[in-house]
């Protein structure tokens, strides 16, 4: 009797001890290759309809690139307004990385175009601004009379764009 | 052992006595028992713990494996989208759009006046401006046409004087509601 309860404490108690955590081990590796598994099947699902899609998403990540992507905001600006038959004098294109602590999930590149040329050329400015795929808010518009010949303005106009963070 | 008067006393050979008490060996029976029952269970417990190791190890090479499969790229791709998913129904949602506010301010203008400069800010939601009118009547007329629509919150007359050519050079400052003025 009291070898076998020698053997008991010796041996059957660690074996067990052993087999629990064992049990446990395998319980929680078992809910992660599930939940792993189940987290790559939906990604695989959704790759599939992001390959459907690829024309449209790529769209969509020009309204807010990933990327400050400056050349092609400058180019914008350019096309826009000869267009609207206004001319570009200056401008200055500025990213502003926003904090982590900031809950907004983008940053901001700021855009100051000094501009001259008619009215309606600046309207039409700003509509196809508003109407660019890529995403541009106006904060402040200013135009004053041209020293001289008042029907051309000249415009300092300035905005935000956003890209991700 | 002599015999003492015919009378024997003791047997002249000596006889094992066996006496079996029920019970008598029922201790050692149980310990083997409990002994055999433990070796049983030892034995039991080795093979199956060496099955659950060899279970766990399946399961972390599976989980590794798993790992390797990741295709990191698509996953980027996939969170850069459901990000820019979040944030562009948040930014079209404050999207302003100025040629419209100007629109109606264009609207609102009297015949008789004449812009010569303005500035506009969405971060205080002010619209000021310089320009020229007629006479007092006509610089009336332009407030009481700002004041009609609900779009403006407030107007100031910043500044009002009559110039060398008998014109009026008048500034205003109107505070709009960016709701209205901006996005309606």
């Amino acid at each position: 009797m009291a070898i076998a309860i020698i053997l008991f404490w010796t041996l059957v108690l660690p074996f067990y001890n052993e087999v629990s955590d064992l049990d446990a081990a395998i319980k929680e590796r078992d809910d992660l290759l599930k939940s792993k598994s189940t987290i790559i099947t939906n990604i695989q699902g959704l790759n599939k309809e992001y390959q459907k899609r690829i024309p449209e998403i790529a769209k969509l990540s020009s309204i807010v690139p990933s990327k400050k992507s400056v050349a092609e905001v400058l180019s914008a600006i350019n096309d826009i307004s000869v267009k609207n038959g206004i001319e570009l004098f200056n401008s200055a294109i500025i990213g502003q990385k926003m904090s982590n602590a900031d809950a907004n999930a983008y940053n901001l590149l700021s855009l100051e175009m000094g501009l001259s040329g008619s009215y309606p050329g600046l309207t039409n400015f700003l509509k196809t601004f508003e109407r660019n795929l890529r995403l541009v808010d106006i904060t402040s518009v200013d135009a004053t009379a041209g020293i001289g010949n008042t029907s051309v303005l000249n415009f300092v106009v300035k905005g935000n764009a956003y890209y991700l963070k | 052992m002599p015999d003492q008067n015919g009378l024997q006393l003791l047997p002249e050979t000596r006889r094992k006595i066996e006496i079996n008490i029920p019970g008598e060996n029922r201790l050692i029976y149980a310990g083997t028992t409990v002994l055999v029952l433990i070796l049983v269970l030892v034995i039991g417990l080795y093979f199956y713990r060496d099955a659950l190791r060899t279970k766990r190890d399946v399961l972390d090479s599976s989980i590794v494996n798993l790992e390797k499969g990741r295709d990191k790229k698509v996953e980027a791709n996939l969170l850069t989208l459901s990000k820019q998913l979040s944030l562009i129904s948040t930014l079209l949602d404050s999207h302003v759009i100025w040629s419209r506010a100007l629109g109606k301010v264009e609207n609102l203008l009297q015949p008789q006046v004449q812009f010569l400069s303005f500035s506009a800010a969405v971060s205080d939601n002010r619209f000021e401006f310089k320009a020229l009118a007629n006479n007092y009547t006509v610089v009336a007329r332009q407030i009481a046409a700002f004041v009609s629509d609900d779009s403006i919150k407030d107007i100031t007359l910043t500044n009002v004087h009559i110039l060398t050519s008998g014109k009026l050079e008048f500034s205003i400052k109107l505070d709009f509601d960016k709701n209205k003025f901006l996005k309606e």
